[in-house]
């Protein structure tokens, strides 16, 4: 079974993200959730995970200190966000961190499923 | 003849935002309104965007009975929601809608960074050297205020 980790500060993002999951056909999969990256680093550090769906703009820390953190600690978790940030040079710098893929907000559980196709998750 | 609103670039991307959020999340097209029944008093959340041409504020607002309905339609809840989930899913809207107009109005030569969400409630007291442009919109079936606040000279 898949284990999912996702990031967003948002109750709702996280519920959103959660049901497009669902709709994505993903299989079997257990979803965990962290309100914040020192949140998701902790777990991260605690259990494996197959892959990080992580917001950019969050409280303490933030998507990209958390994509780093994950990366200089040696943890080849896969890593995507899920962000309203949508710009080029904000992809260009989740790509150069590591990130496997950047899909914006608002997005359709066809583009997660599109995302994590390649990464062999859906 | 009257010039256009200082606000006008800012607003056509906000209206623009929050119908790609509107079509992809709610199921449902964004309709512009000539005229609504929204009180002065709302409830609402704003999202700053920062950048070195100035500072704006993008929002919306709507009543509490429209809140708990946009609140609702994003948990995918039939009940009602506690103050602190409508919040946060209105602060969601707003981050979504504000992600969307940096996307619109960020070029080579303006850079943008996006704030955290602020929930408002009640109604918007301007000082001189601030300007607001709005507009009522039905997102679903909800009645709702878009809302750009930012310093004068801004355009």
């Amino acid at each position: 079974m898949k284990k999912l980790l996702i990031v967003d500060d948002s109750k709702a993002m996280r519920m959103i993200v959660r049901r497009a999951l669902r709709q994505a056909n993903l299989g079997e999969h257990q979803v965990d959730e962290a309100t914040n990256g020192e949140e998701a680093l902790e777990k991260l550090r605690g259990s494996a995970f197959d892959l990080v769906l992580a917001d950019w703009n969050m409280p303490q820390m933030n998507g990209i200190d958390l994509l780093k953190a994950v990366r200089s600690e040696g943890m080849d978790v896969k890593f995507g966000f899920v962000t309203s940030e949508g710009t080029d040079d904000i992809r260009e710098l989740a790509m150069q961190n590591g990130a496997q893929f950047l899909i914006v907000k608002p997005f359709t559980p066809e583009a997660l499923h599109d995302a994590l196709q390649p990464l062999g998750l859906a | 003849m009257t010039s256009p609103h200082p606000l006008n670039a800012w607003l056509n991307a906000t209206i623009e935002a929050t119908a790609e959020f509107s079509t992809t999340t709610l199921d449902a097209p964004l309709t512009a309104l000539d005229s609504s029944n929204l009180p002065l008093d709302l409830t609402g959340c704003f999202v700053a965007l920062v950048g070195e041409v100035g500072s704006l504020q993008i929002g919306l607002a709507s009543d509490s009975v429209g809140c708990q309905t946009l609140a609702k339609a994003l948990f995918g809840s039939d009940e009602d929601l506690p103050e602190e989930d409508v919040g946060d899913a209105l602060g969601e809207i707003a981050n979504i809608v504000a992600g969307g107009v940096k996307k619109r109005m960020a070029s080579g030569e303006i850079s943008l960074a996006l704030g955290l969400p602020i929930v408002m409630e009640g109604h918007i007291r301007l000082t001189e050297r601030q300007q607001i442009a709005q507009v009522d919109v039905l997102l679903g079936q909800v009645q709702t205020r878009l809302l750009i606040v930012s310093s004068k000279g801004l355009s």
